[in-house]
């Protein structure tokens, strides 16, 4: 096997790493031309990853260590990297002069990051590129504008995704514990998985390393009691980059949950379950209540943003269900909701940093009273991400809520959590309704009240194209979900085919069987 | 039928506008501004196209009447497609479809000079256009969708198209109000379809037209079960009052006269050529329904021949040239769910097509002379204006004389052949459509004779001029298809009519397979020569060209006495007035209807509703505060957990991994 | 006499897992709580060694682990210090109190 051969599986990454050498040398250039440069170079990098990805479609991945590509593969990086166009272009005015290189350079390696999250098969691997998903953003808020409430944010994002991922990482020292392998998933030989079917899930390493994984990956994901950085976070940072900061690690965090559960059979011990259960009520209802008392808009979207990862936890309590739809296949609602969330997330964040009041960056409803009347695509632009954040058709979120609440039904009555997951679902269709409330406060805003003073449209074409293919998005994934939705289908082939069929749909002949170890 | 091409083109049918729109929106105010047609025009030029190919498929195919093509499935699971997005093509799909895009695609450019003030683009222009795109993207969805969701949605969106149109000039107090009035007046007939399609649902369990018809045809509902006709009944009924209120017709007519404060353009795209047929569209679509409850049927004729003769009556004293146009097109449509009530839908949807060439001419010549004289359309102020706009009257006046149904002309033909159905069906429902006939050359030419002829008159100040070309070219495209378009329903018979010419041509048998289900479950029909009861004595004494002759005879009639009324002895007509006063003003004032629903029925409703408001501050408010006060008090009590120090963040999340941990431990090992 | 089994290492790394966190929680300098973060990380260090010492299995996962941690753990000190000096160049100070502009 020549060394082409075996690199060629990995070769988005590696395109994504060339490019981040590119661009961090260029961006030390005394020439202003060059550096103006920097962005274009970055959507050519991106491009270019997007190419190689559809060209590797041979994905052996013998010749690698700690590595593993299957259909989950394949989508995050579809997924991945076409967000990551659209977060560039909505990034594009973002960093200062100077400041392009290690703004752009920073941005590539985050999304390099989910990619490899994607594709790791060892837990070394998992947390070397979730931190590197993470690491790059602590830096780039505090690069994100010059304002003492970046620099804040920068610090209470660092410091407690630092405590998080120790903990992620203490716990898998546990599961390594267990299993003598840091190896995830192999066919034959040592691994995670295969210890996790010969000793089942309830053994004091394994019950405690995964609790501790899970919940470092719960920061990731911003699930109470993990969630406390997100409001402040959002705030501190640039718009364009909340954007980012509410796609790249949430991704990260469930697609590694994902991976995760898949090494444990999606066969959790009870207590687990409960846990994961409570979080998620927990998630749902502390989002949207304080989301409430918000007057800031980017502490409501940020609150709105852990109310959305509580609506998704119980897309990974359903679990997959091969070859259903999103219907009733968990994790495809989760893998479909999540592009839709960055999407609907993304277009509001554009909207904000697209306006300027007074010479400052929007930010309170305040500052968008009366948009209708100064910028009116704008105040459509917002209005459609508003309600797709609050699922009303005819938006894309209304179709991800759709399919995330109904998987909930998909357990078999017999099933111990069927009784629990109908009870979340129900939560989540209340919870949906308050947070209609605030989004709808949003969209009242734009377009009910008096124009205030000063409020003007900046930001140039790149943003005007980022967010209005995020808004027409809403609207295009609603009225035709199909090729989003057969992809995410699929992405659940490799993860749901370690799971004995434990999920009867109505109609299907296989009798319900628990396959839990007891 | 190649069923690539037909998804293909069918898809290009309804995007190709909708991008138009969108691009006009997007980029008409900064970039496009005066240009702001062009995206709209290519798009819907462009459906066009798609349009005439599809045509031709379905002329083509041999045996193969009907194609559904499933475009993608929205929501599906692995067990089974819930819904999907599929389109119908048949001859009626195809002929709707060319009629719709056909006439978009004049009144976009005829637009493209109306929408201009001293060739300025008027405020709102690229908004205009694309609403336009928009609207022609909903129609075509609605005659394109192959199962009802879709038309419901079609139906829909045209509504709001209609509405957004009708408000276009929202700033003019009228204008606004009349949207309103359009939009809840569409309301009230579009609950009673959705409650049909719901219907449809409960009882068939598919919204698929083929799957519906299929059932609907063999009698027998999901289970398996008999329909009764009762059943039947209910769901065209309710149809049918969606059909009501969308094709204005009695007692739901009344936001159509109105809906003329919006553009010129616009009365003849959407209110006249084509959302208003769209009810037309949809009882033939559903023919199998309707045809299996002759109680449905006999309503539909009862209420189109009341509509036609009833709107025919208000539009004799109008003095409004669109009002008189807006009647005439409720009137219109009279006659063709009169068509479609005795069994001769393929009459109805012929005088679907020829109406629309007719009719949009009409209103866009009337726009035209609204252009002409600064936006007034009431030919008190003017008169004579044959000698300053010689196009215009030209056209308009061949589009007054396929309304009036001169012989030859396109209204005549189809006209002509409804009623002669009708006297089949019952000799009360002819007589009817003959006397309105009668009527519709009468207030047709006193519009014509009153606005083009005399002494010429203009408003003062207003500087009247023949409009330019690009509103001249629909004029003259759409006149010659106002003279011809008829000769597609007909044939060269050696001793028929005048001598030549036969009804019932290709048109028909083009449409044949369409409107089967009317001649399988139809009780009476002309072509099968099959008679109703009562009407043996017109059919023993008329024949259908005698009919024809009878016809043409009263539009002579009709012009002759417009004629003397208003060009030859005006003193006459003032003399006839004084001696009906009552009559007059009652016509004048179209009924008084408008007065009595409001004083009958929105009065009364303000009354409730302010009592619902009451009821509302106080008891509901109430319990809305109450409810929102759990989750909000539940904020700010968990607000203090978000202080704002980095260490109380991470003594939370260490307490809480600690509480999960244990949770987590006693719950495994207990 | 007693022998240091792998129970002990676990409860040592326990121990200093907690240490960490309490400094976390109780430092107001920033760079004391980024010796919590590093205690931390090291405790995770005594645990992937002492699992790779007493595994049944042969291989050298644990141990390389544990570099790669030790890796990480610089990197993100290096990221830490220059969110400090980011923080002192707008506020004048690391004390991580006076950071409370966000809240709520």
């Amino acid at each position: 096997m020549t060394l082409t051969e075996m690199l060629m599986p990995v070769a988005p990454e590696l395109t994504l790493l060339i490019g981040v050498c590119a661009v961090f040398l260029l961006g030390v250039s005394k020439r202003p031309a060059v550096r103006s440069a920097i962005a274009p170079l970055t959507l050519v990098i991106l491009l270019g990853s997007l190419v190689a990805t559809a060209m590797c479609s041979d994905l052996d991945a013998s010749g690698l260590v700690g590595l593993a590509f299957d259909e989950l593969t394949g989508y995050v990086r579809w997924i991945t990297l076409a967000m990551g166009v659209l977060l560039l272009l909505v990034n594009w005015r973002v960093p200062t002069d100077g400041e392009q290189g290690e703004y752009f350079g920073l941005m590539l390696c985050s999304i390099a990051g989910v990619l490899l999250t994607a594709s790791a098969n060892d837990l070394v691997v998992l947390f070397f590129a979730i931190e590197l998903v993470s690491v790059p953003t602590y830096v780039m808020v505090a690069l994100s504008r010059t304002d003492q409430r970046a620099s804040e944010a920068a610090l209470k994002y660092f410091f407690l995704g630092a405590l998080s991922a120790a903990v992620m990482v203490y716990g898998f020292s546990f599961l390594y514990g267990l299993a003598g392998t840091t190896t995830m998933m192999a066919s034959g030989g040592d691994s995670l998985q295969a210890t996790f079917a010969e000793v089942g899930a309830i053994n004091a390493f394994a019950v405690v390393g995964l609790l501790l994984a899970m919940a470092g990956l719960s920061f990731k994901v911003a699930v109470v009691p993990f969630h406390a950085y997100a409001p402040d976070v959002y705030e501190g940072a640039a718009s364009p980059l909340t954007g980012l900061l509410g796609f790249l690690p949430k991704l990260a965090g469930f697609v590694a949950l994902i991976r995760l559960l898949t090494v444990c059979h999606w066969a959790l011990p009870d207590s687990l379950m409960w846990m994961m259960w409570i979080m998620a009520v927990a998630t749902m209802i502390f989002g949207n209540v304080l989301a409430l008392l918000q007057t800031n808009v980017k502490r409501i979207l940020a609150y709105s943003s852990i109310s959305h990862s509580g609506y998704m936890m119980i897309g990974l309590l359903v679990g997959p269900v091969l070859g259903e739809g999103p219907m009733h296949d968990g994790v495809a609602a989760v893998l479909f909701y999540i592009v839709i969330y960055g999407l609907m997330n993304l277009g509001a964040f554009a909207v904000l940093s697209g306006l300027n009041v007074r010479g400052e960056a929007a930010e309170t409803l305040d500052d968008l009273a009366g948009l209708s009347r100064r910028a009116p695509m704008m105040a459509i632009a917002m209005a459609v991400c508003a309600f797709s954040l609050m699922g009303f058709p005819p938006t894309a979120g209304f179709l991800g809520k759709v399919y995330i609440f109904s998987s909930a039904f998909s357990l078999s009555d017999a099933h111990p959590f069927h009784g629990p997951l109908v009870t979340l679902a129900v939560i989540g269709v209340i919870n949906s309704a308050i947070g209609a409330v605030y989004y709808l406060r949003i969209a009242g805003y734009c377009f009910l009240r008096e124009p205030g003073d000063g409020l003007k449209r900046v930001g140039g074409v790149m943003p005007g194209l980022g967010l209005a293919v995020c808004s027409l998005a809403m609207i295009v994934l609603f009225i035709r979900p199909t090729d989003l939705v057969n992809r995410a289908k699929s992405a659940t082939a490799s993860v749901g085919s370690s799971v004995v069929t434990r999920v009867a749909v109505a109609g299907a002949e296989t009798p319900p069987s628990d396959t839990r170890p007891q | 039928m190649v069923e690539g091409t037909i998804s293909t083109w069918s898809m290009l049918i309804m995007l190709l506008p909708l991008l138009g729109a969108v691009l006009a929106g997007a980029l008409g105010p900064t970039v496009l501004k005066g240009r702001s047609h062009w995206p709209v025009l290519l798009g819907v030029g462009g459906a066009l196209v798609g349009a005439v190919v599809i045509f031709g498929q379905v002329r083509d195919a041999h045996d193969e009447h009907q194609m559904v093509v499933p475009l993608y499935d929205w929501i599906s699971t692995g067990a089974g497609t819930w819904f999907s997005v599929s389109v119908l093509v048949d001859p009626l799909t195809s002929i709707m479809l060319l009629v719709v895009t056909g006439v978009s695609l004049l009144v976009v450019i005829y637009a493209r000079g109306y929408m201009r003030d001293h060739n300025e683009p008027v405020r709102g222009y690229e908004r205009f256009f694309a609403y336009i795109g928009l609207f022609v993207f909903s129609m075509c969805a609605l005659v394109l969708g192959g199962n009802f969701l879709l038309l419901y949605l079609g139906w829909e969106a045209v509504g709001l198209c209609s509405y957004l149109l009708i408000g276009f000039y929202y700033d003019k107090p009228a204008a606004a109000a009349a949207a309103k009035k359009a939009f809840l007046v569409n309301r009230i007939g579009d609950f009673g379809f959705g409650l049909g399609i719901l219907l449809i649902y409960l009882t068939f369990n598919s919204l698929d037209y083929q799957t519906v018809f299929a059932m609907v045809e063999m009698g027998f509902d999901a289970a398996g079960d008999k329909v009764s006709t009762g059943r039947f009944t209910a769901i065209a009924l309710l149809l049918f009052c969606g059909a009501v209120g969308k094709s204005a017709q009695f007692p739901l007519y009344v936001w159509l006269p109105d809906a003329m404060e919006g553009p010129s353009p616009v009365s003849a795209l959407i209110h006249a050529a084509t959302m208003v047929t769209a009810g037309v569209y949809m009882v033939v679509r559903c023919g199998a329904i309707f045809a299996a409850s002759p109680t449905a049927m006999a309503v539909v004729a009862c209420v189109g021949a009341f509509t036609a003769f009833f709107a025919a009556t208000m539009a004799l004293v109008q003095t409004d040239m669109k009002r008189i146009l807006a009647y005439s097109t409720v009137s219109q449509l009279g006659y063709m769910f009169l068509g479609l009530g005795v069994f001769a839908a393929e009459a109805a949807v012929f005088h679907l097509y020829t109406h629309a060439f007719f009719k949009a001419l009409l209103f866009l010549g009337a726009g035209s002379v609204m252009h002409a004289m600064g936006g007034k359309i009431d030919f008190r102020e003017f008169g004579g204006l044959r000698r300053i706009m010689p196009w215009t009257y030209a056209t308009m006046l061949i589009g007054s004389l396929a309304l009036a149904g001169f012989p030859l002309l396109a209204g005549f033909w189809s006209k002509d052949e409804i009623i002669h159905a009708a006297f089949a069906q019952d000799w009360l429902l002819g007589t009817v459509g003959l006397v309105t006939a009668l009527m519709t050359s009468f207030y047709t030419f006193r519009m014509v004779f009153r606005a083009f002829h005399g002494v010429t008159r203009v408003p003062e100040g207003v500087h009247a001029h023949e409009s330019g070309g690009w509103m001249l070219v629909p004029l003259v495209v759409l006149a010659i298809g106002a003279i011809f378009a008829g000769y597609a329903g007909v044939t060269m018979h050696p001793g028929g009519f005048v001598g030549l010419f036969e009804p019932h041509g290709w048109f028909h048998h083009f449409l044949e397979p369409v409107v089967e289900p009317f001649k399988v479950n139809g009780v009476g029909h002309v072509a099968a020569g099959h008679v109703g009861e009562g009407s043996g004595w017109v059919v023993a004494h008329l024949s259908h060209y005698g009919l024809m002759y009878a016809s043409s005879a009263l539009a002579l009639i009709g012009i002759g006495i417009a004629y003397v009324l208003c060009v030859d002895s005006p003193m006459l007509a003032a003399v006839i007035r004084r001696a009906f006063p009552r009559t007059h003003e009652v016509l004048y004032n179209k009924y008084y209807v408008d007065e009595a629903c409001i004083r009958w029925i929105v009065e009364p409703l303000k009354r409730a509703g302010r009592f619902c408001v009451g009821v509302d501050n106080f008891v509901i408010d109430g319990i809305v505060w109450f409810v929102t006060a759990v989750p909000r008090g539940l904020g700010w009590g968990l607000r203090g957990l978000q202080q704002g120090a980095l260490q109380g963040y991470a003594a939370s999340m260490v307490v809480g991994l600690a509480l999960l941990l244990v949770i987590v431990l006693f719950g495994t090992w207990t | 006499m007693l022998t240091i089994g792998l129970m002990h290492y676990l409860v040592l790394s326990a121990a200093i897992f907690c240490c960490g966190i309490f400094v976390m929680i109780t430092k107001r300098n920033a760079i004391g709580i980024l010796i919590g973060v590093e205690l931390v990380l090291n405790s995770v260090n005594v645990n992937f060694i002492a699992f790779d010492r007493y595994s049944q299995q042969p291989g050298f996962d644990g141990q390389i682990t544990a570099l790669f941690v030790i890796v990480l753990a610089a990197a993100e000190a290096a990221v830490a210090v220059a969110i400090c000096m980011n923080l002192y160049k707008n506020i004048n100070t690391i004390d991580v109190d006076r950071g409370d502009a966000l809240h709520g």
